[in-house]
């Protein structure tokens, strides 16, 4: 990359950085910021009071104690961004009070990865800052506290680069994954951990730009759930994603939130040909990744397989389908979303999905430690929208799918005695829908979609509301078509093409309808297989191969990283990227053969 | 303040300690999910959420490290620092680092999941160098000279309690009912009417009975004869006696439900009142026995 585009990219960044700023600090007084968001307005000097009532409200005392402070995750990773970036604004009193949760208060670790990232960057930080204490607040000296920080941070980025990150692709939270690494490579003491995080940074940036479409992102993630998938574009990771990679027009009511304020006074900028890879997708092209295995550790006699990620960006459409390898039922992680089509659209307007929603209680006691006889209602009580009968997210471990380009197979299995013995699937009502010879075809304009779905169904609608106790009116959540599939041997086929390339919808229907699926083998054979309008043959069987064109996918050969601009190999820890003549690597320098820590979080 | 010998434990948001008359003081600030709760002469080790604390006095040291969380089980074995902790995990034996944090190591090779995931350890009375670790998948005995967890005749079941009771060993298991160790080795199951029951939590009263807490309240027996259901149809994950000092007492039985929060008996049974200040209650210890004064 010239120095010429560098520089484009470097001033880009600095007007979208000044933008965010602006807009979280003119969207609210210094009095209503909190620690998170403050970042922004400190520039201006906020006064002394107004400072220590942020800190309060922050960070406060435990009730019924005897003024000891409480905190987790949420308020020791934005404490220590605070107090290591403007000490010398804070007043006495709010760098007092920080220094109070850390010596002497309670703290909880948390159970995702997201939260001992947190966690470990603010501890790291704090027991440097007070090394010369005594003990801290769990009665530790500050170099066993920064020890042990140590060790689960580098253990983190060494399982991250061998085998893929954990907590993956989530539009929810890979905003924490973000902040904490931006935290550590801005603070801490250590210049090769300073390093590390920096590598870890260009690290998940790469994973939002593989699959960046249109502002939004792309295929399966870890974590998407509260009933927000079939929304065109989602999750407090947007704002970073406008700052990095650009590319349009701001928009505060789309890309502000609060908690990016922490990285916008970072020293941390990722390289440009990240933002240009996060814009490229004129070319179609196949985009797979390997991430960790779910976290399952209990109702299973074997551990999880990695998970594997297949998502094809084409200008108009983006398809993304996942290999779970979750070991069987009844593991069914309850915030993933295994698959969409996703295209560029107004709310509600480009999203396809389907899911069978689960509802078995050993899902939760599958990878949370509560007694699996009370797990479904404790669980429940705090996140009754798990257990809704229209869900349209959360692994079902009766799922299966392959895809090769623009189409994909998605088939279920599901026990008669399962408590959820339908799929849903989710069309966006803006679509003039076509129905020839079993097949849904819809013109989005500038693509094509074909459904064909697998068993009875009935037309439905659905509409979801994150307000109003009373009555339901308008969809905020979720406002669509659901098409209730209640056949217990279902599925969907799905195909989608670039309108430019398949003529007109017309013809794209007679192409479609003469090309029905070949469903003799299901159920009984497990086997569906599908002619694509393209000229490519799908093959799958639901618990064995999946071939195209006659050849097997190899799964177990999956890279952790292949798209036009990205290669590396599962277990090495080396990432090679490489556009328009300018490389960038990425080494950990891991040694593969370990001892690796182990994974001790859920997400 | 310490924590005096005579109190009650009560494991639920925060570590609290009493008499079942009250009052309840919660020993420090701290309101973690307590999961599990060993209780020494000088310290109480407190299994949470997010890992182990010891705790001394009005002090919570932290006792985990960043492989260490969830701890269902904690127990006290040979040794320094002389506890084992069992976790969805594994069951995990610490030893001391230069900075005096205690690091851990598991003995969970060539495990399962289910093999893993440890609901309760008790450290066998007689065999110093075994611990009993009930999983999801059964009953394991651990070696733990040579770091080797057991299978036992006692399988295909969750092991969810343990208890050493009336000069045996008992399990409480989520589909059979309650199991105990017979004299040549091999484990049984033992009494009528729980067969079909999930048994959460197991302890010894007077006159060769033994507590089981099931999903339908304490049952009562003696391992031989039927189990006797008494009490509200609670799931009761926790349960601590007091054996009768004279004839004349009756002991005092606390069972902590989940939820349902802590009721006790002072009748044996008969009648049971709930304390109010806590909904889920998933682990209790007795009073330590007073220290015998030395006489001239």
């Amino acid at each position: 990359m010239s120095s010429d585009t560098d520089n484009a990219y470097a001033a880009g960044y600095e007007k979208r950085r000044r933008e965010l700023r602006d807009a979280i600090a003119s969207r609210l007084t210094v009095e209503q910021h909190s620690i998170w968001s403050i970042h922004a307005a400190m520039r201006a000097a906020p006064p002394a009071e107004a400072l220590n009532r942020i800190v309060e409200r922050g960070i406060r005392e435990v009730e019924g104690g005897a003024g000891e402070l409480a905190g987790g995750p949420f308020e020791t990773l934005p404490a220590m961004a605070l107090l290591c970036r403007w000490q010398s604004k804070l007043p006495p009193e709010a760098v007092a009070r920080i220094k109070r949760l850390f010596v002497g208060g309670v703290q909880e670790r948390g159970n995702t990865e997201n939260h001992w990232l947190m966690f470990y960057v603010g501890n790291l930080l704090a027991a440097e800052r007070w090394s010369e204490e005594d003990a801290l607040w769990n009665g530790l000296s500050p170099t066993a506290i920064r020890e042990e920080a140590t060790r689960w941070l580098r253990g983190m980025i060494e399982r991250t680069a061998l085998y893929g990150h954990h907590e993956y692709d989530s539009t929810w939270y890979h905003l924490e994954h973000l902040l904490g690494w931006i935290v550590l490579s801005d603070h801490a003491a250590d210049a090769s951990l300073r390093d590390e995080a920096r590598k870890m940074l260009d690290l998940l940036v790469l994973d939002m730009a593989l699959e960046y479409f249109h502002g939004a992102w792309a295929g399966g993630h870890s974590r998407e759930g509260y009933r927000m998938n079939t929304q065109t574009r989602l999750g407090p990771v947007i704002p970073l994603q406008y700052l990095y990679f650009g590319g349009e027009e701001f928009q505060p009511e789309v890309h502000v939130h609060p908690w990016a304020a922490i990285a916008l006074e970072s020293g941390y900028r990722p390289p440009a040909m990240l933002a240009d890879i996060a814009w490229d997708y004129a070319t179609p092209h196949a985009v797979k990744k390997t991430r960790a295995p779910r976290t399952i550790y209990r109702h299973a006699n074997r551990d999880a397989a990695p998970v594997r990620k297949y998502t094809w960006r084409s200008p108009s459409f983006a398809l993304g389908t996942t290999q779970l390898g979750l070991p069987g039922a009844p593991a069914g992680p309850i915030d993933l979303t295994s698959w969409d089509l996703s295209w560029n659209a107004p709310n509600q307007q480009g999203k396809l999905v389907c899911n069978h929603p689960y509802r078995s209680p050993g899902r939760f006691s599958a990878f949370l430690c509560d007694l699996p006889q009370i797990s479904r209602r404790t669980i429940g009580q705090g996140k009754p929208y798990l257990q809704f009968p229209d869900r349209l997210f959360g692994a079902s471990p009766f799922e299966r799918m392959m895809q090769h380009q623009g189409t994909a197979i998605v088939l279920y299995r599901i026990p008669p005695d399962d408590e959820a013995p339908y799929v849903n699937v989710f069309l966006p009502r803006g679509l003039a829908w076509v129905e020839r010879g079993r097949w849904l075809m819809a013109d989005a304009g500038k693509l094509f979609i074909a459904v064909w779905v697998i068993g009875a169904y009935r037309w439905d609608e659905i509409v979801e509301t994150s307000g109003n106790p009373f009555m339901v009116t308008q969809g905020d959540l979720v406002d669509g078509w659901l098409l209730k599939v209640e056949t217990l041997d279902c599925g969907l086929i799905l195909e989608a093409v670039e309108s430019a390339e398949a003529g007109s919808f017309t013809a794209f229907c007679d192409r479609r309808a003469a090309l029905v699926p070949e469903l003799h083998g299901w159920p009984a054979d497990g086997r569906v297989a599908v002619q694509t309008t393209t000229g490519h043959r799908l093959q799958m069987s639901y618990d064995g191969p999946h071939l195209v064109d006659g050849e097997p996918i190899d799964y177990d050969a999956w890279p952790l990283y292949e798209a036009p601009w990205a290669k590396a190999a599962v277990g090495t820890g080396r990432i090679h990227l490489k556009r328009s003549g300018t490389s960038h690597d990425l080494d950990f320098r891991v040694d593969p053969s370990g001892p690796h820590l182990p994974m001790r979080v859920i997400g | 303040m310490t924590i005096p010998l005579d109190s009650w434990l009560v494991g639920s948001r925060g570590l609290y300690h009493g008499s079942p008359r009250g009052p309840w003081i919660r020993q420090g600030a701290r309101q973690y999910a307590v999961l599990s709760l060993c209780r020494a002469a000088d310290a109480t080790y407190v299994g949470a959420t997010g890992g182990l604390w010891e705790v001394r006095g009005e002090t919570w040291t932290q006792r985990h490290d960043e492989t260490l969380t969830e701890v269902l089980a904690v127990g006290l074995v040979q040794g320094d620092p002389g506890v084992i902790a069992g976790c969805p995990y594994g069951v995990a034996l610490p030893a001391l680092s230069r900075g005096g944090a205690w690091r851990w190591s598991f003995l969970d090779q060539g495990l399962s999941p289910d093999e893993r995931f440890t609901c309760c350890l008790l450290p066998d009375p007689v065999e110093l160098t075994r611990v009993w670790a009930g999983t999801e998948a059964g009953l394991f005995a651990i070696d733990l000279d040579r770091r080797i967890a057991h299978a036992t005749n006692l399988s295909g079941t969750p092991v969810r309690s343990l208890a050493a009771a009336h000069g045996s060993l008992w399990a409480g298991t989520d589909t059979r009912g309650v199991w105990k160790l017979a004299e040549g080795g091999g484990w049984h199951p033992a009494g009528a009417g729980l067969s079909a029951d999930a048994v959460f939590s197991l302890a010894p009263a007077a006159d060769g009975l033994l507590l089981a807490g099931t999903s339908r309240g304490v049952a009562v027996g003696d391992g031989d004869g039927s189990w006797m259901l008494c009490g509200p149809r609670l799931l009761v994950s926790s349960l601590a006696v007091t054996l009768p000092a004279t004839a004349e007492e009756r002991g005092t039985w606390l069972a902590g439900a989940s939820p349902g929060g802590l009721w006790c008996s002072l009748d044996r049974g008969e009648q049971w009142a709930h304390i109010p200040g806590h909904a889920y209650v998933r682990a209790l210890a007795a009073p330590l026995p007073r220290p015998r004064k030395e006489t001239r």
